[in-house]
């Protein structure tokens, strides 16, 4: 796009008329580049200006070309560096001294469907360094992202290949808050699973902020856009870049837990609490009457080694999949010192990746091909992400005004081992409950379960191996598009571009008998899911360019049409006579009772109308509108949507009244605003928003009306509710921001905004006397977002030896939900548990804070209980937790529930330092959120007795003092209050990576450009007060696509894939 | 010129993109489902929609809602647990909610209330759509008399299902087919609009359906009787009951327990039956309401031992010398002792024989009278 830019601004027919007849008077001039310190510089463009004629430097920096004559002005160009032109003269050798473009103005900025020069921007466009963000080794870049940029709060599970949490400028809505990613012109809407596209092969990358800048993607920009395109050769460099790391990965935390002694300490005194006497089949009495660990135990119980009960002779384990699982007869030897599930469940991880990448060109045309294998294992056992990716990017110049060219992405991902969303079932929270005394596998080799003691946390290393023989779960994606670019007059480009993303896969899940838990499962079971999406987008649009002097007008004029299409097939059955992973296909299923069957597809569609304007007058006042007609496919009576919206800016800097000022190098002062939509809605009826759909669903809908008692016969009910009316959330956003370099080596971007969403789509609960008809999606509510965003980066100089530079960035956002009906208190609560909805969404809150008593210690008295809870005491007792009457009416109830939390950060950030000294480089960079809080759910579970299982240590040796005293029946304690909450504030040293570039000298005798080795650590230490597993909790639950609570239940974490620490080598070696 | 040519053909271009994405390039329309209006033009579309009615008689309305078991056909929490022939049955820490209906003092957050009225006002809904649909069919789409006795099946059922909530919650919104809007008070008593529901399903249905799952003329008559011995209205009530006796339609099994034998099913002694089905591809119509009322652990079914027989069920059997049961006095002493204890082959437990048992914990009981249905019941 450079080139093309280039070409529009200055070309002119006049130049190539003039250079058409110069041609006979063609001589060679050679030169050589060099750097700041005098080195050559290779790989440099140099073209003559008007013309696609050029070439690039060689490794040391020298370069030839045919110039037509005297008057020819060579266009001298490099990343990083102040473009000069030069004009060749009488003179055959031309030396060019670069210099780095330290304020890096005339970048352009890919702005949607065009591209604009940094410096006349006006809206708010974060340009992300992309070398700096692929430092960080992740296979996706929101993980890289993290930290790095002011308004966008990034979070990710740690679950290898798993999806992404991206917020731009805040929580914009209830409902979907995904930003629009746009690759090649592509768009991917309402995904948050970004692993499909190497990072390595990203060219550049825009976060287009404010509505003026979105505003020309519409209906789906409300959420902020992320622009992206892909690396494209370069004419007159051919380039090999071979890249590898290796790191390893090890597990960070591992959480107190009971050891078998004291979880029997635990069971005593909890019955002894209750005031009931101790049994246990599990634990056998001494002599003294003393209960002890057993040496042995079976599903009833535990025994002393010797026992007949424990004879291995009379271990038993039925092979026959239908066989009486009550046949089965299992015996364990117990782990008296403890089994570490933890230490068992996360072990230390290789990952590993190596990427192949060439590119080239000429002024025909130009390629990037590249191909990448990312092996990424997760700490937890058994889990890993493997992608095996390539892509083919290409341009050619057919005719001198013609460009055809396609990019095009092909990924191969399988998973294996995720966890998924944190749940009660999950392995995580399993090997938090599993009692010590439970050894991994039993006498004979099969897994050991916790039957026979009271607990029904299932054996996680079990869940992990099962799990890791489904060898089912991949994907296999296709992004890219072909598009044709057209010089219509010197100033008017038209282009079409026809892009695709398909992806499709297969899930496997294969359910195993698991004879070992306390509740088993008997038979196994087989599923498959398979899956089509299929997206195309289809847009043309006029681009006009007109450069007057020091002024510059540019118009864009498109249509766009985008269709999404999904289908899939679901088959399943139980009862395969052999558990062999070879033996696993549907038609092994033995019990054709147990067959499941079903399908779906869905699709829809937008098309569009954009304009967009841009004029620089006098290279200081900056204008910009933009105009976006959408219709969508999902409304019915309310298809289209307008989208207006408008910046202007002012470089002070250019005024004679600063032109001399020796502190501002660059100020701007910008605001703009405008208007985007969302047109994302909930429920199974997302796509038809305006439809009541009947379906003949066999569950609820069928009736044996013939009494055949074996068959019945369809009847239709309603599933869905339709809303004809409904329409569009649409987005305001008022931004006012400035842009200053101060003595040329400080930059600084201060930005205020708000963001308001109106009109917030929801599916809204129906009156149960309708009937189970579903939600209705209704357009409810408001919300409004206010947040400061401030950019610093420092550029020192040491000596030309020794540079570095400090770049420091914080949010801060407050987010407020303004209505959500016509009635001021209704409320919606969601992050469902065992101790009912943690969080609470209420209009003059922000969105999903967490709901319940204020827990003030302990009571410590009745005489303390029966002052406080004279009306009703309900079940507080010396020693439970107090719990706050808020409302002073002598009772415990729902009326003295509260705020108890928020999970959003007060601030969030990233320190990055780089340094470069001689041939050696360090990068620093550190990340941090403050201020939130984590609902830890898993307290649940481990800190008091509503669950039995392990417990933590706390609960022994704190009981009393912060947790309640011991005691079975005590359901009171663990009901949903501030003991639960904790500060979740962190600061993560994300990065270090030390560097050395192989000096030139060397290099030249192996004919390579670039050699770089380099060590990192990633993670290497967390600062945080939080005492689960990984504090950058944010949301409960990131799945796969959409779901319609996420951002209302925030902060719950119900056992987090932890974090881990990871040490790197790696090489870069380019030819 | 060549210019101004290929600025035409490239306008011409856009602009016939631009024109060619007009409306009807928006118009999708759901896959795999049925839009009522399409339901609503034939006969077998209104049928449908009425059989989904009725298959909320087996009061189970899906896993989605919060407590599946409330609406149980068998009305075993509502019914017998509350009404004391029944125990909750399984573990203390197993279905919590279901205590408090056992010792009446459950408050409105119980999820057992909220499964009841879901279930009911689906089946209400579904019904008010079908007779919405009856009616709207054109004659050429349906006789006059498959209309009326389907209007009658449907009026019988909406009457049913209100007279299951009015059970429960007594004054309920009685929900008709033309309300446009649901939320109406409860403040009326709702038995007279049952039993005008049930008066029209009368007049309009006939003695017999070929398919033996429909609401008959005897159905409706039983129900309306039922409602009226509610309001003590026993004269009301005995005319409907000996219409059904009239009709000659129905008898008493010869064997008293093929009323509960799965392989017997709509026989003479049936009025109207839940119909069940089982190996349908779906647990859900094979009465799955009462799924959790197998034999306690590791017995058939495999779950969960609710919904045990209380004493005072027992003592329900006892009769006077004549046979007849006793009215006001059954649980005055309980009728503790088992004859049939001593036939079992009961195995050895804590060192003591079957018949040790029985010398030290049971005095067999030979003189009380009881109701020999109390061996098929028990």
């Amino acid at each position: 796009m450079k080139k093309l830019y280039i070409r529009l601004s200055f070309t002119t027919v006049f130049v190539l008329m003039c250079a058409s007849l110069a041609l006979a008077q063609e001589r060679v001039v050679t030169g050589r580049v060099t750097d700041e310190s005098g080195n050559g510089m290779p790989g440099v463009n140099i073209l003559i200006k008007g013309t696609t004629q050029g070439a690039a430097t060689d490794v040391d920096g020298n370069f030839s070309l045919s110039v037509p004559d005297d008057q020819a002005v060579l266009v001298v160009s490099f990343v990083g560096y102040s473009a000069s032109e030069i004009i060749v003269g009488s003179r055959t050798v031309v030396n060019v001294p670069m210099n780095p473009d330290v304020t890096t103005l005339s970048e352009l900025v890919v702005t949607g469907y065009s591209t604009q020069q940094k410096k006349d921007i006006s809206g708010s466009i974060a340009v992300i360094d992309v070398e700096d963000m692929t430092k960080i080794a992740s296979p996706n870049f929101a993980d890289q992202l993290q930290g790095k940029i002011t308004g966008v709060q990034i979070s990710s599970t740690n679950d290898p290949g798993s999806s992404s949490f991206v917020r731009i400028r805040g929580i914009g809505s209830i409902n979907n808050n995904e930003p629009l990613y746009v690759i090649d012109g592509v768009p991917v809407q309402n995904e948050s699973n970004m692993n499909f596209l190497n990072p390595n092969d990203i060219e550049s990358m825009q976060v287009l902020k404010d509505a003026a800048s979105a505003s020309i993607y519409g209906s789906r920009a409300s959420n902020g856009v992320v622009v992206i395109t892909t690396k494209k050769g370069k004419a007159g460099q051919s380039r090999l870049n071979v890249e590898y790391f290796v790191g390893r990965s090890t597990p960070t935390r591992s959480p107190e837990v009971a050891n078998p002694s004291e979880l029997l300490q635990i069971s005593q005194g909890l019955a002894a609490g209750a005031g009931l006497p101790f049994s246990s089949n599990f634990y056998p009495q001494d002599g003294n009457g003393n209960y002890t660990l057993p040496d042995f135990f079976t599903r009833s119980g535990g025994f002393a080694a010797g026992a007949p009960e424990v004879d291995p002779t009379r271990y038993n384990l039925i092979s026959d999949p239908n066989g009486d699982a009550s046949q089965n007869y299992l015996i364990a030897e117990a782990n008296k010192s403890g089994t570490n599930w933890f230490k068992e469940l996360f072990k230390p991880a290789t990952s590993q990746s190596f990427q192949l990448s060439g590119s080239g060109g000429s002024e025909k045309g130009n390629y990037y091909f590249s191909g990448n294998y990312y092996d990424q294992n997760g700490i937890l056992i058994k889990n890993f992400y493997k992608r095996y990716q390539t892509r083919f990017n290409s341009t050619f110049s057919v005719k001198d005004f013609i460009r055809v060219g396609e990019n095009i992405s092909l990924a191969y991902q399988t998973t294996q081992g995720s966890v998924g969303n944190p749940s009660e079932g999950s392995p995580i929270k399993n090997a938090y409950a599993m009692p010590q005394v439970v050894p991994v596998t039993d006498i004979n080799g099969y897994w050991a379960g916790p039957a026979g003691l009271p607990s029904n946390a299932g054996n996680p290393i079990a869940q992990q191996s099962r799990s890791a023989d489904n060898k089912g779960n991949h994907s296999f994606r296709i992004t890219g598009n072909v598009f044709m670019e057209v010089d219509i007059l010197k100033d008017l480009t038209a282009k079409t571009s026809f892009g695709l993303d398909y992806n499709t896969g297969q899930n496997q899940y294969y359910g195993w008998r698991n004879y070992e838990a306390t509740e088993i499962n008997a038979s196994n079971r087989l599923d498959l899911n398979t899956f089509y999406n299929r997206n195309w987008v289809w847009f043309n649009t006029l681009n006009y360019n007109k450069q007057f002097g020091e002024s510059s007008l540019s118009v864009l004029l498109g249509s766009e049409a985008k269709q999404v299409w999904y289908e899939g097939f679901n088959a399943g059955g139980a009862k395969l006579a052999l558990d062999d992973p070879f033996y696993r296909v549907l038609s092994n299923i033995t019990d054709s009772k147990t067959f499941t069957v079903s399908s779906y597809r869905g699709e829809n569609k937008v098309s569009s109308l954009f304009a967009q304007a841009n004029y620089v007058h006098n290279d200081k006042y900056l204008i910009s509108g933009t105009l976006r007609r959408d219709g969508s496919s999902k409304f019915l009576n309310n298809k289209y949507g307008v989208f207006p919206a408008g910046s202007i800016g002012w470089r002070l800097s250019k005024e004679p009244f600063m032109a001399n000022s020796s502190l501002f190098t660059e100020l701007k002062l910008r605001t703009s605003y405008g208007a985007t939509g969302n047109n994302e809605s909930t429920g199974a009826n997302s796509d038809y928003t305006g439809y009541s759909n009947f379906v003949p669903n066999i569950a609820t809908a069928s009736y044996d009306i013939n009494g055949t008692g074996t068959s019945v016969r369809p009847g239709f009910d309603q599933q869905t509710t339709g809303n004809a009316d409904l329409k569009w959330e649409t987005t305001t956003l008022l931004n006012i921001g400035f842009d200053a370099t101060i003595r040329e080596n400080f930059d600084i971007t201060l930005e205020w905004y708000k963001r308001k969403t109106l009109d917030m789509i929801y599916g809204v609960e129906l009156p149960l006397e309708l009937g189970a008809v579903g939600v209705r999606n209704e357009n409810i509510g408001d919300m409004q977002n206010t947040g400061i965003e401030l950019a610093m980066n420092y550029r020192g100089r040491v000596s030309s030896d020794f540079t570095y530079s400090i770049g420091i960035n914080g949010t801060s956002i407050k987010n407020e939900v303004l209505k959500l009906d016509a009635n001021a208190n209704t409320f919606i609560r969601s992050g469902g548990s065992r101790i009912g909805d943690l969080t609470y969404t209420t209009p003059g809150q922000p969105i999903s804070q967490f709901y319940g008593y204020i827990a003030d210690g302990l009571w410590q008295s009745q005489d303390d209980i029966d002052a406080t809870l004279f009306n009703n005491p309900g079940e507080a007792k010396e020693g439970r937790i107090k719990f706050r009457d808020l409302n002073g009416d002598g009772q415990i109830d729902s009326k003295d529930e509260t705020f108890i939390g928020s999970p959003l950060p007060k601030w969030y950030g990233g320190l990055n330092i780089n340094m470069n000294y001689k041939n050696f480089d360090l990068t620093v960079f550190l990340a941090g959120s403050y201020g939130q809080k984590i609902y830890n759910f898993l307290k649940y579970f481990i800190d008091f007795p509503a669950f039995q299982g392990n417990y933590s240590k706390d609960m022994l040796y704190e009981a009393g003092k912060s947790l309640p005293v011991l005691d079975r029946n005590d359901n009171y304690s663990p009901q949903r209050s501030s003991i639960y909450v904790e500060d979740g504030s962190w600061t993560r040293l994300k990065n270090l990576q030390i560097g050395y570039n192989i000096p030139a000298s060397v290099l030249s005798r192996f004919k390579a450009d670039k050699v770089r080795i380099y060590i990192q650590g990633q993670n290497l230490f967390t600062i945080t007060k939080y005492s689960g597993l990984d504090p950058d909790v944010t949301v409960s639950n990131i799945t796969e696509g959409f779901t319609p609570r996420r951002d209302i239940s925030m902060g719950v974490d119900y056992g987090r894939y932890p974090w881990a620490r990871t040490f790197m080598v790696g090489l870069n070696i380019g030819l | 010129m060549k210019i101004y040519a290929r600025l035409f053909v490239i306008t011409l271009f856009l602009f016939l993109i631009v024109f060619s994405c007009k409306d009807s390039f928006l118009e999708t329309k759901p896959y795999g489902a049925l839009g009522e209006k399409s339901l609503t033009e034939s006969e077998s579309g209104a049928d449908a929609i009425l059989i989904s009615a009725y298959s909320n008689l087996d009061g189970f309305s899906g896993w989605d809602n919060s407590t599946p078991w409330g609406g149980a056909a068998s009305n075993w929490t509502f019914g017998s647990i509350a009404g004391g022939d029944a125990y909750k049955g399984s573990e203390a820490n197993d279905q919590p909610e279901i205590t408090p209906i056992e010792l009446h003092t459950l408050d409105a957050n119980n999820p057992y209330l909220e499964g009841k009225w879901r279930n009911y006002y689906d089946g209400i809904s579904r019904t008010n759509k079908a007779i919405n649909s009856f009616k709207g069919l054109t004659a050429a789409a349906i006789s006059e008399i498959n209309r009326s006795t389907r209007l009658g099946e449907a009026k019988f059922l909406r009457a049913f299902y209100h007279y299951e909530l009015f059970k429960v919650f007594k004054n309920v919104p009685y929900i008709t087919e033309d309300l446009l809007d649901v939320r109406i008070g409860n403040d009326k008593d709702v038995l007279p609009l049952i039993q005008a529901d049930l008066n029209e399903a009368v007049n309009s249905l006939p003695l017999t359906q070929p398919e033996p799952g429909r609401a008959t003329k005897g159905a409706a008559q039983a129900y309306l009787g039922l409602t009226y011995l509610w309001q003590k209205d026993y004269s009301n009530a005995k005319a409907q009951f000996d219409a059904v006796i009239g009709s000659g339609r129905y008898a008493l099994d010869d064997i008293f327990h093929e009323n509960f034998n799965a392989a017997f099913r709509n026989t003479s002694e049936s009025i109207l039956e839940v119909q069940q089905a089982v190996n349908v591809g779906t647990d859900d119509n094979s009465n799955n309401g009462d799924v959790l009322n197998f034999p306690y652990n590791g017995g058939p079914g495999g779950c969960c031992g609710f919904h045990q027989p209380s004493q005072n069920l027992v003592n329900a059997f006892k009769t006077d010398a004549g046979g007849l049961p006793l009215l006001d006095t059954y649980n005055n002493t309980d009728f503790k002792s088992d004859n049939l204890v001593s036939s079992f082959s009961l195995p050895a437990t804590g060192g003591h024989s079957v018949g040790e048992m029985i010398n030290d914990n049971y005095s067999p009981d030979f003189v009380t009278t009881v109701d020999p249905r109390l061996d098929y019941t028990v």
